[in-house]
């Protein structure tokens, strides 16, 4: 999956000196609509060292994690500690040619290992990803609210009646 | 356990133990970690390395060189003369990871007294008002946005406790000093806490209010309005930029609703908090908001749980600013009024005067618990387990912290101390002023490895209009402009400035940018004078003139004319 498509002239030479180079690994998703099928998606990465490096995210369950066929593609990077990334996604429909869905830099919160999730997003034909938490991957965003809501709700419903249970137990004893 | 220092010692210990979990992994590398993924940190360890070199006038030569950048806007003054006053024996990491974790330790201490002391809560249920001040959903937004000095706030419940004594009939005016003091440390913390605390005061002193006239309230008065004043001085010799807003009703409006508790906020943290905004998370914790609730039930006659009750209920409505959003539908809240007034985005944040909600609500819950448990404490001993519970379930942590280690670039390490520094940076749009700072903010804080000054001002959230920033997109116009006349001009303007290095983080750059960027360096300065790509990013140095030893009074004031004249 990861290839080395070659670095600038000022990128030779470039890790610290007399120091074990950090190694981090990344995950990268594209959650695409319900019933939206790619052909090809892939996230074209930059590392510190300058090697631009084509991420291939599938759907076929071959990546560790992913389940098939679940409109999730995934795709991973290891490499050196990165800060920041620029990533480039890109996404191929059946039979159309590939389209950038977006562009910029990426900032990266662990050392050791992050995860990077977008949604596709269809914004009247034009097709764009936003970034969007790890956590809510494999269900729609308003399914996966309700998720986040539900549990805490129930959380609050027990406590309420475990207090209210507390209360009318004081107002029974004498 | 009835004697009072084991109970302090179980208390402390235990939000030790709580702290060190919920702040996981800073315990386990605080010289070398951050554990805040939004910028801030960044400038804060900035501020703690610069403090030690400041003078009186508050200038700081290592930032905006070579005009200087006044310091006394800085958002802590507290952690600025802490940073003084240790005059570089502390490490600025550890001592900044020493303020997220100490800091809810403290906190939560303070609020713990306050509940026994002022309320006669009995221990251990006073531990939960502890627990929902000191790891509350806003302290957890400090901690994620890197404010940790605004984790430091133990002077809130000890400002409530010294206010309740001097409005109260055995008043000393022992109790208006140390009112005004701990007011005065609250509005040293941050600008937020002093109104957070003037809110405070304002509301516990009104429940008596035929005890203000005498000497305690008094003397209180007179020293924090010399202490008010003073601050307010100081604000206005600051520069006036405060960030890249503009001012309109539309532009007002939206500020102060990003910086307000939504209802959705309060009740659990959303997934995105980290991606939008600044990891806002004002989550109340379920068994502090029901226990409260339950309060007028259980708690009758008891001495200023009423006070305290409608304290929380009107500082929580007016931190949600000045829109409510309830099942799709927006309606105008308090704070709507202030969106017609252009000087109202100055109060960016109304959601940061939250803690004095969780300080009244927590110590209410508390008193609530107490009085649950008086007939049988072991049935209600749940409480304290679900308030813990509340704690890193309900504000996400520690699986919300970041692991970033705060090693400097080995480019930056074998640089000499003299001659200013350009870290050049790309353009950024309105919507990109997170990236700015976060960018801004990393270039500072390797400042404590290099010691050079640095053009960009490192505090402050205007990134956009500053001198350095001219400077910087006048750097990029010309790199990418391919005129080798205005790049002569540029070296010799560059050098009259007194700048020996620029720095380049070429992935920040479109990749079509790079190399016309690294070319047009390369005619400045020759080869790169180092090259890294350790530390999470590759750093490309560029040495435009030799580093030279020089009469740094007398240099500086030409450098500084130069710059004028580049202006």
């Amino acid at each position: 999956m990861l290839s080395l498509l070659g670095s600038p002239a000022w990128a030779s030479e470039t890790s610290g000196p007399g120091e074990e180079p950090v190694q981090q690994r990344l995950l990268f998703r594209v959650v695409a609509p319900p019933g939206v099928v790619l052909d090809q998606a892939t996230a074209m990465v930059e590392r510190p060292d300058g090697r631009r490096i084509p991420v291939r995210l599938s759907d076929d369950g071959t990546e560790p994690g992913d389940l098939s066929w679940d409109g999730v593609y995934v795709g991973y990077s290891t490499g050196l500690f990165a800060r920041y990334l620029p990533v480039e996604l890109s996404v191929t429909f059946p039979g159309e040619a590939r389209m950038v869905v977006h562009s910029g830099i990426e900032r990266i919160e662990d050392a050791s290992s992050a995860a990077l999730t977008w949604r596709l997003v269809d914004l009247d034909g034009a097709w764009y990803a936003r970034r969007t938490s790890s956590t809510s991957v494999g269900f729609e965003e308003p399914v996966n609210e309700l998720v986040g809501l539900a549990a805490s709700l129930s959380w609050a419903l027990f406590l309420a009646a475990y207090i209210s249970w507390l209360l009318v137990r004081r107002r029974a004893d004498p | 356990m009835n004697r009072p220092w084991a109970q302090n010692g179980v208390t402390l210990a235990l939000y030790a133990v709580i702290a060190c979990a919920w702040t996981w992994p800073l315990i386990t590398d605080p010289t070398g970690l951050s554990v805040s993924p939004q910028f801030d940190a960044y400038s804060l360890i900035w501020l703690l390395d610069e403090a030690p070199r400041l003078g009186w006038d508050m200038v700081s030569h290592g930032s905006a060189w070579p005009i200087g950048h006044g310091l006394v806007r800085v958002d802590s003054f507290l952690a600025l003369a802490a940073a003084i006053s240790l005059r570089g024996l502390v490490d600025p990491v550890l001592m900044a990871s020493s303020m997220a974790l100490l800091g809810p330790i403290l906190s939560a201490w303070a609020a713990e007294r306050f509940a026994a002391h002022s309320l006669s809560v009995a221990w251990p249920w006073s531990l939960i008002a502890g627990l929902c001040y000191g790891f509350s959903g806003l302290m957890a937004t400090a901690l994620l946005e890197g404010h940790y000095y605004a984790m430091v706030t133990p002077w809130l419940p000890l400002l409530a406790m010294a206010t309740l004594l001097a409005t109260g009939p055995r008043a000393r005016p022992i109790h208006g000093v140390a009112m005004a003091v701990l007011w005065t440390l609250c509005l040293l913390t941050t600008a937020y806490c002093g109104l957070a605390a003037s809110l405070l005061v304002l509301g516990l002193s009104v429940r008596a209010p035929r005890r203000l006239l005498r000497q305690p309230v008094l003397l209180a008065g007179g020293l924090m309005l010399v202490a008010g004043v003073g601050f307010t001085w100081l604000y206005l010799q600051g520069d006036g930029a405060s960030g890249d807003t503009l001012s309109s009703a539309v532009t007002t409006s939206r500020i102060l609703e990003a910086g307000s508790a939504s209802v959705a906020d309060l009740a659990l943290v959303s997934p995105d908090a980290e991606l939008i905004g600044h990891s806002i998370s004002p989550v109340l914790g379920w068994t502090c908001l029901l226990l409260f609730l339950t309060a007028p039930l259980v708690l009758k006659n008891r001495p200023h749980t009423r006070t305290l009750v409608i304290l929380a209920v009107v500082v929580l409505v007016i931190s949600m600013g000045p829109v409510v959003e309830i099942a799709g539908h927006r309606l105008p809240w308090i704070l709507a009024p202030l969106t017609r007034m252009d000087w109202a985005s100055a109060f960016r944040f109304p959601v940061r005067l939250m803690p004095v909600a969780y300080l009244c609500m927590g110590s209410v819950a508390a008193a609530a618990a107490s009085a649950l448990a008086a007939r049988a404490p072991l049935l209600a001993a749940p409480l304290l387990l679900a308030t813990v519970v509340d704690c890193f379930l309900g504000v996400g942590l520690p699986a919300r912290t970041a692991r970033l280690p705060l090693d400097v670039p080995s480019a930056y390490r074998e640089l000499p101390p003299q001659g200013g520094m350009l870290e050049l940076l790309p353009y950024f749009t309105a919507n990109d002023v997170d990236d700015a700072l976060f960018m801004r903010n990393l270039a500072c804080s390797y400042q404590r490895s290099h010691h050079k000054p640095l053009t960009h001002a490192c505090l402050g959230t205007s990134v956009s209009d500053s001198p350095g920033r001219a400077l910087n997109d006048y750097v990029i116009e010309v790199c990418l402009d391919d005129s080798d006349q205005q790049r002569v001009q540029l070296r010799k303007w560059l050098v009259a400035m007194g700048i020996s290095h620029v720095s380049l983080r070429p992935l920040l750059f479109p990749s079509n940018d790079r190399d016309p960027l690294h070319g047009c360096l390369e005619e400045l300065a020759g080869e790169p004078h180092a090259t890294s790509s350790d530390g999470g990013e590759m750093v490309v140095i560029y040495e435009l003139i030799e580093p030279m030893d020089w009469d740094a009074s007398g240099d500086h004031a030409l450098y500084h004319a130069v710059f004028m004249e580049f202006l």
